[in-house]
């Protein structure tokens, strides 16, 4: 498969994939979902909060750590990811949580759950319980998508490709 | 590799501080949850709880037989229809907004034991309700019984049900 560049030359899709351009822009989208992400659960961590409650899978006290620590740390990978400052770290925190998204919702699905992830706290939830389920399997879909971009991300960064 | 487990650590450090910052400064830190805590029989006769407490089934089934306490089914119409405590009123939170849960609940007194219930197990709907009712709708004696509808049948106590 052949692609125009940005700059004019033809590139084929292997060096696409090796280019850091697209790692620049991966780097950008997760940087800014992790940003936005967080923004709303700095902001009202009550609400996030009951969310988390909802789940129905930790302690109390644990519910209580992940609603302190939780908000600033998707801030911090996310500035990290963008501005490179403690770059590799940020990059290994968002996989270990992405698969902790990817765990927890769908361990709820499964257990016929119907509720909100509480991920982007801005969104208007479904009301309908069909909805919200619906909602929860396209967050699975979408937390493994940004979990290949991220393992995209580890690759380049241990063959030190980019950064 | 030991660097980027220091780099972890670290984020993971700077976000518990500034969570913890954002916690002092916040004036409301309900999100801080706590378990309800059970209630001993002496204190059964108070007024005015200072949260929802947690009652046992013994004093649940002391309360029915005096008819001292409104039974409050916290599930969904459906499953109230198959089977609930006799004499309970259903209020499924997430179908009824507060003019309606008040209408339920005419004759219904702020200083009068409500026991509300659900289908125990990790259940919370009944939780969910007795903070709503307890924060935002002013009823002071609100308990929770955890053990729900299944512990109450098992003991072969009084049920009603809708054809």
């Amino acid at each position: 498969m052949r692609v125009d560049s940005l700059n004019g030359k033809k590139m084929d899709m292997k060096s696409i994939l090796e280019s850091s351009y697209l790692n620049y822009i991966i780097r950008l989208i997760m940087g800014i979902v992790f940003i936005y992400a967080s923004y709303s659960k700095i902001l009202d961590p009550i609400a996030f909060s009951s969310n988390i409650h909802n789940f129905g899978v930790t302690p109390l006290y644990i519910e209580n750590l992940i609603a302190i620590v939780l908000p600033w740390l998707e801030l911090f990978i996310g500035i990290g990811l963008i501005s490179g400052i403690k770059y590799h770290a940020s990059i290994e925190i968002s996989i270990y949580l992405m698969w902790a998204f990817i765990i927890l919702i769908l361990q709820a699905y499964l257990r016929g759950k119907s509720i909100d992830c509480g991920c982007f706290m801005t969104d208007i939830s479904p009301s309908d319980a069909a909805e919200k389920r619906f909602d929860m399997l396209k967050r699975i879909f979408e937390d493994i998508i940004f979990l290949i971009m991220l393992y995209k991300l580890k690759y380049d960064a241990n063959n030190k490709k980019t950064h | 590799m030991n660097n980027n487990i220091k780099d972890i650590f670290l984020i993971i450090l700077g976000s518990l501080l500034f969570g913890v910052c954002r916690v002092l400064l916040l004036e409301d830190i309900s999100f801080i949850k706590q378990a309800p805590k059970s209630i001993s029989d002496n204190e059964l006769v108070n007024m005015q709880f200072d949260a929802p407490k947690v009652v046992t089934i013994s004093q649940c089934k002391q309360m029915f037989d005096q008819k001292s306490a409104f039974f409050i089914d916290a599930r969904d119409s459906l499953l109230y229809d198959e089977g609930h405590i006799l004499g309970a009123i259903n209020i499924h939170f997430e179908s009824n907004d507060d003019d309606q849960i008040l209408s339920r609940l005419e004759g219904v007194k702020e200083n009068d034991f409500l026991i509300i219930y659900c289908s125990g197990g990790d259940c919370d709907l009944s939780e969910e309700l007795g903070n709503h009712l307890f924060e935002y709708l002013g009823y002071r004696n609100i308990l929770l019984y955890e053990g729900g509808f299944p512990e109450w049948k098992e003991n072969g106590y009084e049920i009603n049900f809708r054809k």
